[in-house]
């Protein structure tokens, strides 16, 4: 009696625990954990954090994100992570002392990562800077939105306080 | 005594490890410093390619930046997104050497085959 209860609140501890501490690692897991959880539990957060795609703001963020998710059905977040977390720089890494470790220049050439000779890109100022030029480049690409007018249209008129 | 044992066992098996994982900073959180300066260099290089590109494909760039930017901001939250827009202006708007612009186009297009395949 004592026994199967025992077991069953330690497998559940061990379940839980682990859902709580990686819900972003745990990607493999996510429907796996939700087809087990979903039927016997109403605890809708467990679900939720793991659960992704479904819902973008409102208005007018929705459609890309919406044409995103259509076309990005096959985006592997842990290889882009793996991926994105590479990228050393080439011309650096080059000027190793080839003497200490013959392998060591072969792997890093070899690793076939990507992206280590671009600048790593602005600071705060810069990121600001780069995000009003996103923000036309974005206006430009959907051409079927309006841009927003350069201020408050003309008849604009204050809500009244309350 | 034995079985209780061994649940004790089954269950700091499982536990330990996943305290543990909450020391080390979360995968794709501002915390994880390869991977924001990795975001870092992939916005300069879309916005390069973006730079790169003629008048009639650069909308597209900009709609695989945008879908990409989507992408992160879905699985590695919104701050990680704001990185790469951000840098993806950066990458447009600042002069670079134009003699990378057939590395990044070939960069570029490796990564939307890779990410944004439809």
């Amino acid at each position: 009696m004592y026994t199967r209860a025992i077991l069953l609140f330690a497998a559940a501890l061990a379940f839980a625990s682990s859902a709580v501490a990686a819900p972003v690692t745990s990607f493999a897991l996510a429907a796996v954990s939700r087809a087990a959880w979903a039927a016997q539990s109403d605890d809708s957060g467990l679900i939720l954090v793991q659960r992704r795609g479904g819902g973008a703001g409102g208005g007018g963020a929705q459609r890309p994100a919406a044409r995103a998710n259509r076309g990005g059905g096959g985006f592997n977040s842990n290889d882009f992570h793996q991926n994105v977390s590479n990228t050393r720089n080439l011309n650096a890494s080059s000027n190793r002392n080839v003497n200490a470790n013959a392998n060591r220049n072969v792997n890093v050439s070899g690793g076939g990562c990507c992206y280590g000779n671009y600048s790593s890109g602005p600071s705060w100022g810069g990121v600001a800077a780069g995000v009003a030029v996103g923000a036309m480049v974005g206006a430009a690409a959907n051409s079927a939105y309006a841009p927003p007018p350069p201020t408050y249209p003309p008849g604009y008129v204050a809500p009244p306080p309350y | 005594m034995r079985t209780f044992l061994g649940a004790c066992l089954l269950a700091t098996t499982f536990v330990i490890p996943a305290f543990a994982q909450q020391n080390a900073p979360k995968k794709g959180s501002d915390a994880d410093e390869a991977f924001m300066t990795g975001i870092r260099k992939i916005g300069v290089m879309t916005g390069q390619a973006f730079a790169c590109s003629s008048e009639t494909d650069q909308p597209k760039v900009g709609q695989a930046a945008i879908d990409l930017a989507t992408q992160v901001g879905l699985h590695f939250g919104m701050q990680a997104a704001f990185i790469y827009s951000g840098s993806f202006g950066y990458g447009i708007g600042h002069d670079f050497d134009h003699k990378t612009c057939p590395q990044a186009l070939e960069d570029f297009k490796a990564l939307q085959d890779k990410y944004l395949a439809h």
